[in-house]
């Protein structure tokens, strides 16, 4: 298959330097960055997508993604959100930066976005940090239908980590079309939960096929859950995910 | 047109005699680049037991192999198979590369200028010291907006 070429744009790194605005500490472990670019200007991205940003370890640099959990309609600083994980160098830097302290970053790149406004029901499962993409997509989707049904299922080991739940809670209120699930259960079983939740709403209760999925968190479990869903019937296609 | 660069690795290649007996005994295998911004051509001559070459990528991957010769690649979710900017068109040798994963395949399918012979540089590894690969490197990337960024 041959698409057809997009305008033809430098394969050189544009970067971006960045300005952190606020630290807001979810949890213990877990730290969301507001960055303005010290450009002045404002930071042009699709709800879903991410920065590569530059993270100096020793006498070398690397490029480590960052996905954007705030609104590209927001005007104000746009916030990246991020957890401690063992021996993760890069994230350990981030944590050591400080209101005022720059950073270079290239993007936004990334093609998990929302595919088109939804026609039939749309299902959105988070785990951890993995609800920082789809909180500007489910907003998005939010304000271009009111006719869909949007669900989504979020999982963590406790409530603390549960991120935005009250913004969450308060977009089931609002918003008729909208429900959540928060769910918490042992790290070491939030896949599992999460299969059987997809499994019991998805799957077993009707033949609908319909849907589109949006899913992301940490580790192989996405590509299970991935692996549910088009082994159920619905179309490849119309199952996203994204996983760290 | 400018002759390719070629980079080696590995191990001493030695001239003449000595060369083709090491080139026999201990074939490399091959990576040439070319780049549609009209960079010049690279060549690595590299032994894939020798894998990782850098930090990124799967090892043994074109991304890998690059880094590790010093050619740039852009790898923006830092060669994890979760964007498409490694992008390569593989011109020579795609049967010699690796299989791709459903993952891979999912991403590639959002490539812009897919062909039937695109794969992620990150996820193609290259283990036969015999193989002969020919790449191209896109002038775009998945980079939407980067052009545009600010505003």
């Amino acid at each position: 298959m041959t698409t057809a070429v997009p305008p033809a744009a430098s394969s050189k790194r544009t970067t971006l330097n960045a300005r952190v605005e606020k630290i807001l500490d979810h949890a213990s472990d877990t730290r969301s960055l507001f960055l303005s670019l010290t450009s002045g200007k404002h930071l042009r991205f699709v709800p879903g997508q991410f920065i590569s940003i530059t993270i100096p370890l020793g006498d070398e640099t690397r490029s480590r993604p960052y996905s954007i959990a705030s609104d590209p309609e927001d005007r104000g600083p746009f916030e990246i959100c991020f957890n401690r994980v063992a021996g993760g160098r890069g994230v350990a830097w981030l944590f050591e930066r400080r209101v005022g302290d720059t950073l270079d970053f290239s993007g936004p790149f990334g093609s998990f976005t929302l595919a088109s406004e939804p026609d039939s029901e749309e299902g959105f499962i988070a785990e951890g940090t993995g609800i920082a993409p789809l909180r500007p997509m489910l907003k998005r989707v939010l304000a271009a239908t009111s006719a869909a049904k949007i669900h989504l299922i979020y999982a963590a080991p406790d409530r603390d980590h549960i991120l935005y739940a009250g913004e969450l809670d308060a977009l089931a209120r609002t918003a008729p079309n909208f429900s959540y699930e928060p769910v918490i259960t042992p790290a070491e079983s939030i896949y599992d939960r999460l299969s059987e939740l997809a499994q019991a709403r998805w799957i077993a209760s009707d033949d609908d096929r319909t849907r589109h999925f949006y899913i992301c968190g940490v580790g192989k479990g996405v590509l299970r859950l991935r692996d549910l869903l088009r082994g159920a019937g619905y179309e490849r296609r119309a199952v996203h995910y994204e996983q760290w | 047109m400018q002759a390719p660069i070629l980079i080696s690795s590995g191990r001493f290649r030695g001239v003449g005699a000595a060369h083709n007996l090491n080139c026999y005994l201990n074939p490399m295998a091959k990576l040439r680049i070319q780049f549609e911004n009209g960079d010049p051509e690279k060549v690595i001559e590299f032994d894939p037991a020798k894998a990782p070459f850098h930090h990124d990528g799967k090892p043994g991957s074109i991304l890998d192999v690059m880094l590790g010769h010093g050619i740039h690649l852009e790898h923006a979710c830092g060669g994890n198979c979760a964007c498409t900017t490694c992008h390569v068109i593989v011109r020579q040798g795609f049967n010699k590369l690796g299989e791709s994963s459903e993952q891979e395949e999912d991403l590639l399918d959002r490539a812009p200028g897919l062909t039937p012979t695109s794969r992620l540089g990150c996820q193609a590894v290259i283990e036969d010291p015999n193989a002969e690969i020919v790449v191209v490197v896109p002038r775009y990337t998945i980079n939407q907006v980067s052009e545009a960024a600010e505003e």
